[in-house]
C-alpha cells in the first residue's frame, strides 16, 4: 500500500475502527518508523480523546467517591522512592591491596552526587506541583468560561425577536414527558430541553427531529440524566425556515438518518 | 500526579473531582447503564492510583489518559455483555481498544479541545452520517467493517465518513478556528 493510502487510514486507526489486513499493514508501517504517520496519529489520538467532551453530564451516586476512597485502603500507591545503590565493597583479598584514599574519594563523590540529585529532585517536584496547581486553576477558569458561554448563547437566542418557542408533549409511549424547543429559523440554531423521559435502554438513544415540508431532518442525538432531563444545543438546524413540527424518537445508538423508532415527544408550531 | 504517586489522597481526590464526571459521561454513553458505568469510573481511578508512579507526561495529559482507559474498559464491558448475548464481534476483531495507550504523545493536545462547548458545536455540525459512523466506532467499539455491515453500506463509504468527519472535527477544533 502506498504511503498516501496508509496516511488516509490514520484517523480510522486512531478511532479504533481499522480492522483486517489494513490494520496489520498500518501497524507494520508505524513500526517501520514513519515519523509523519506517527505525528499524524498522535494528533488524531488526541482529537479522538476529546470526543466524549461533547457528552452531557450524567448524574452519579452520591457515594461514588466515598466507595472509591474506601477501596484505596486495600490499594497502596506505588512508592516513587528511587534507590541509590552503594556498590558492594570488594572482597577482603582485594581490599588489602588498595589504600583508604580511593575509597574516601569514592564515598565523598557518592555523597555529593546523592545530595545534588536529591536537591534537583526536590526542586523538580516543587516546580511540577506549582505547574499542577496552575493547571488546575486554568481548568477551573475554563469551566466557568464554558458555563458563561452556554448562558450567553441561551440569552442571545432568547433576545432575538424572531426566536420562537415550541412546546412538545409526551406521546402515549411517554405520557409524562415534556419538551421545549427554543429556536431561530434565521440563526438556524435551537436549544432543546426535555424532562421526565425514561433512560434509553441499552443500545438505544433519543434523537431529536425537525419536521419540515413534511420530511424529518436530524437535529441530534441525546441521552437523559438520572432525573430524565436533557439539554441539547443544536448548532445547525436543517430546514429551519420550513419547520412544521419537532419530535423525539428512540433510535439505535448513534442515531439514524431517518426515524425508525417509537416517538416519545411531539410538538407542532 | 506526582503527589498521587506518593500516596497523597487529597491530590487523588482533586483528580477525581476534576475528571470523574468526564469518565462517567463516557462510560454511561457506552454502557447505557449507571451501575456498570460507575464501576468503570472506580476501576479507572483505582488504576490511576496504582499506576500513578509510572505515569509519564509523554503518554499524553492526564485527561487523555483517563479518557482512553475509561473508553477501553467500558468497551471491554460492552463486548463481554455482547458476548454473553452471543453477538460476539470481538472474537474476530482483535482487541485494539488500547491503541492510544501505546502512543507516545498527545501532549500537543490544543487547549481549545478542553472546551466542551466547542467540541459539542463541532460535533453537532458534522453531517449526521459522519457522526453516526464515528459514534458507532467510538462508543460501540465497532470496527469499520462491522459498521458497514450494520448500516448496509459499502466499506469505502464508511471509511470516507469516518475520515471526513474526523478531519472536519480536527479543522473545527484547531486553535484559532472560528467559534
Amino acid at each position: 500500500m502506498s504511503h498516501e493510502k496508509l496516511t488516509e487510514l490514520c484517523p480510522i486507526y486512531a478511532l479504533g475502527a481499522l480492522d483486517g489486513e489494513e490494520l496489520r499493514e498500518f501497524e507494520a508501517h508505524l513500526k517501520s518508523g514513519c515519523l509523519a504517520c506517527q505525528k499524524q496519529l498522535q494528533e488524531y489520538a488526541s482529537l479522538v480523546a476529546s470526543i466524549p467532551e461533547a457528552l452531557p453530564n450524567v448524574a452519579s451516586s452520591s457515594d461514588l467517591k466515598q466507595r472509591l476512597l474506601a477501596r484505596l485502603d486495600h490499594e497502596p500507591a506505588q512508592s516513587e522512592v528511587v534507590e541509590f545503590r552503594v556498590p558492594k565493597p570488594p572482597s577482603a583479598a582485594k581490599q588489602r591491596k588498595v589504600g583508604w584514599l580511593p575509597w574516601a574519594c569514592a564515598a565523598a563523590a557518592g555523597i555529593a552526587l546523592i545530595i545534588s540529585l536529591s536537591n534537583a529532585s526536590r526542586l523538580h517536584r516543587g516546580l511540577e506541583e506549582q505547574q499542577e496547581k496552575l493547571q488546575l486553576q486554568i481548568e477551573q477558569l475554563k469551566v466557568l468560561q464554558r458555563l458563561l458561554e452556554d448562558e450567553k448563547e441561551v440569552t442571545q437566542l432568547l433576545s432575538k425577536p424572531e426566536t420562537r418557542v415550541t412546546m412538545l408533549a409526551g406521546t402515549p409511549s411517554s405520557p409524562r414527558s415534556r419538551g421545549k424547543v427554543i429556536w431561530s429559523a434565521q440563526e438556524k440554531k435551537a436549544i432543546f430541553y426535555a424532562s421526565n423521559l425514561a433512560a434509553a435502554p441499552a443500545g438505544k438513544t433519543y434523537q431529536l427531529w425537525i419536521i419540515a415540508a413534511g420530511k424529518p431532518f436530524d437535529a441530534g442525538v441525546f441521552s437523559v440524566d438520572a432525573q430524565g432531563s436533557a439539554f441539547v444545543k443544536v448548532a445547525s438546524l436543517s430546514e429551519a425556515d420550513k419547520a412544521q413540527k419537532f419530535a423525539v424518537t428512540l433510535e439505535p445508538a448513534g442515531g439514524v438518518p431517518q426515524p425508525t423508532g417509537e416517538m416519545h415527544l411531539l410538538g407542532s408550531l | 500526579m506526582h503527589k498521587v504517586a506518593r500516596g497523597d489522597r487529597s491530590a487523588f481526590s482533586d483528580l477525581f473531582d476534576r475528571y470523574s464526571q468526564l469518565a462517567l459521561n463516557l462510560a454511561s454513553r457506552v454502557l447505557n447503564e449507571r451501575q456498570e458505568a460507575e464501576d468503570v469510573v472506580q476501576e479507572v481511578f483505582l488504576q490511576l492510583w496504582r499506576d500513578a508512579a509510572s505515569y509519564s507526561q509523554e503518554r499524553g495529559n492526564v485527561s487523555t489518559w483517563i479518557v482512553t482507559i475509561a473508553r477501553s474498559r467500558a468497551i471491554d464491558k460492552l463486548r463481554s455483555r455482547k458476548a454473553r448475548r452471543v453477538f460476539d464481534f470481538a472474537a474476530e476483531n482483535e482487541d485494539e481498544t488500547d491503541f492510544a495507550e501505546r502512543l507516545p504523545d498527545p501532549s500537543a493536545r490544543p487547549e481549545n479541545l478542553e472546551n466542551r462547548l466547542l467540541v459539542r458545536k463541532a460535533f453537532g455540525a458534522l453531517a449526521v452520517e459522519q457522526r453516526v459512523a464515528i459514534e458507532m466506532a467510538y462508543y460501540e467499539g465497532m470496527s469499520q467493517s462491522e459498521i458497514a455491515a450494520a448500516l448496509k453500506e459499502p466499506l469505502g463509504t464508511i471509511k470516507t465518513r469516518i475520515r471526513t468527519g474526523l478531519m472536519r472535527l480536527k479543522q473545527a477544533l484547531q486553535p484559532g478556528a472560528g467559534n
